[in-house]
């Protein structure tokens, strides 16, 4: 019998020669990711318990994202002293405000992460880093240990195959295959499991599915997803990275809990309406609901093909007067790209409010929702009170059915409000 | 800390949030993670008279998902400062985690806990053998134990003092 690739991964950071499923090993990740606005609190909680020194500091990896630039003063502070506090504990791989970008991005960019590698943080949505085939499980707050330590204890998981085939037809993006794959499988079925992409469609989608792919899977409760890395991989690691890079993968007879068949000929757009990410339906069926907010960004959903389909449909048109558009790069990168494509062009002209990389809105701290505020986005989840206000509705989608929303100030389908319009 | 609790149940339903649900959202965004703080406004947003009301010892029986979506620190010291056990029929794998990292007392999941136990009974829980008594019913059920590990870390009182031992300190 053979071995998935996440057996593998956890075989070798364990040190042991195989890994069985439902074994509790202890590993040490290759990479640590890790946010700037909760570093303070962890050093001093280390500090307050002894602890001076953290095992590798050249494995951890610091990103600004979740308020950027500051917007209190206690953020301020805490961001003054951090590079102070980074230093004195040997911490040298600091992307600070400007060189930035929300983390789960911005470290695949930098050429951080490796297929194979083992890699975890206290952020939810790590679990992106599984689009260069690297295992990414989050921590939350336990990535103060593991930090401390250079290791972390892991429950060795199933693995659900997801086999994929066919086109996408037109309107459909990365976050429609992700979003169904969620209504199909079901969170009970995805808990504790990883979600392995491959198949032949898979050689169509670039970096940017493949982020939002893993992305989304941690809000139907998988462990972490991963893609099967390839050709794609290689070509977008190449100029990011010096080392030896090695397309380690499953074992044709490893032991899957299943094999999932999607032919993404099928798809349509998709929406996650609220209260929970799983609740995905059909776009028609919310159609006319008027929307206060449309959001393109997040980790989920900010990247170039994001803002480059919203720019699309925006050109020589407006956003709706009552409606207020965010449209957020997830990174420098990326911003820097969209500047130079012309895309923030189409943005400015149509009335949407452009801002630097942050999570901002899908952390709830820029733009919040208020009562009775309803947004379409892409962002990350739709549980109540994550953008503001728990009185508040959050609809997921794809960047194409939100920007449509926010042209006609509230949910249309896409393919028709296009059709009928020259 | 002793594996052996008795206390009384506090029911709660299926897919109870832990952000707005175990612990009001806003002190994730403040950053506050003293469990004294964080255990007064345990519930606020199903109940603000509920954490006034639990015990320490108490027994909180979850349904399914108990404490869903993101595992934010402050819901679990939440539980940790109201100085709770948990039983639930169901929870995922984030939340779990972070339960066991809190250093709170934990078996999920369980199937068979539904209509176990009303609001009241007074329970009493072998967390280390998954052994389950409703005194007040006269009842019992047996719930699979947690992995060695994870109970090596409730048992030294969570992650933290996990780590100390780790490095020896």
């Amino acid at each position: 019998m053979g071995h998935t690739l996440a057996q593998k991964i956890i075989a070798r950071t364990s040190g042991r020669q195989s890994v069985e499923i439902g074994d509790v090993v202890i590993c040490e990740p290759d990479v640590f990711e890790t946010i700037d606005l909760v570093m303070p609190h962890y050093i001093k909680t280390l500090q307050d318990e002894g602890v001076t020194r953290f095992k590798y500091p050249d494995r951890i990896i610091v990103f600004a994202d979740h308020e950027v630039p500051s917007q209190t003063p206690q953020a301020a502070m805490l961001k003054k002293r951090l590079r102070g506090q980074l230093d004195a504990m040997g911490i040298t791989h600091f992307y600070s405000e400007g060189r930035h970008g929300i983390s789960h991005q911005a470290i695949v960019e930098h050429g951080h992460v490796l297929p194979g590698m083992l890699v975890t943080g206290p952020d939810t949505h790590i679990p992106t880093l599984g689009c260069v085939g690297a295992l990414a499980p989050p921590l939350n707050y336990e990535a103060i240990q593991a930090m401390a330590t250079g290791e972390t204890w892991l429950r060795v998981p199933e693995t659900i195959r997801i086999e994929l085939t066919g086109k996408p037809g037109p309107g459909v993006m990365s976050r429609d295959i992700a979003q169904w794959i969620i209504a199909k499988l079901s969170p009970e079925r995805c808990d504790y499991r990883v979600l392995e992409y491959g198949g032949p469609a898979l050689a169509a989608l670039d970096m940017d599915a493949r982020m939002t792919l893993c992305n989304v899977a941690i809000d139907v409760s998988a462990k972490t997803a991963i893609v099967e890395p390839d050709q794609v991989t290689l070509d977008y690691l190449r100029p990011r990275t010096t080392a030896d890079l090695q397309l380690l993968r499953s074992d044709p007879d490893a032991p899957y809990e299943s094999v999932f068949h999607q032919d993404l000929s099928e798809l349509e757009p998709m929406v996650a309406a609220p209260p929970s990410p799983e609740n995905v339906v059909r776009i028609s069926t919310l159609a006319g609901i008027k929307v206060d907010q449309v959001y393109i960004g997040s980790c989920a959903g900010g990247r170039l093909e994001d803002l480059r389909a919203a720019a699309a449909v925006l050109r020589g048109r407006k956003v709706h007067p009552r409606v207020r558009m965010l449209v957020i790069p997830t990174s420098q990168e990326i911003f820097a790209n969209a500047a130079r494509e012309g895309l923030l062009d189409a943005f400015i002209d149509a009335g949407a409010v452009v801002n630097g990389p942050s999570c901002g809105p899908c952390y709830g701290n820029l733009a919040p929702l208020v009562e009775g505020d309803v947004c379409i986005g892409t962002g990350t989840t739709n549980m109540p009170g994550r953008m503001g206000s728990t009185a508040a509705s959050i609809y997921l989608s794809n960047a194409v059915t939100a920007t449509a929303a926010a042209i006609a100030g509230e949910i249309v389908d896409p393919r028709e409000f296009f059709g009928r319009r020259p | 800390m002793s594996w052996n609790w008795r206390g009384r149940a506090w029911i709660f339903g299926d897919d109870i949030p832990n952000d707005n649900g175990f612990m009001p959202i806003s002190f994730v965004r403040a950053q506050v993670y003293d469990p004294a703080v964080l255990a007064r406004s345990a519930f606020a947003d199903l109940d603000a008279t509920l954490a006034g009301k639990i015990a320490p010892g108490d027994i909180l029986v979850g349904g399914k998902n108990f404490g869903r979506g993101n595992p934010h620190v402050q819901g679990f010291l939440g539980l940790k400062g109201l100085g709770v056990g948990v039983l639930a029929e169901s929870m995922q794998r984030g939340p779990l985690r972070a339960c066991v990292n809190a250093g709170v007392p934990v078996l999920a999941p369980s199937p068979g806990l539904r209509g176990f136990a009303a609001n009241g009974d007074l329970l009493v829980v072998d967390f280390e053998k998954g052994l389950v008594a409703n005194e007040t019913r006269g009842t019992r059920l047996e719930m699979p134990p947690l992995p060695p590990l994870m109970r090596d870390i409730i048992a030294v009182g969570g992650g933290i003092a996990f780590m100390k031992q780790r490095l020896g300190i």
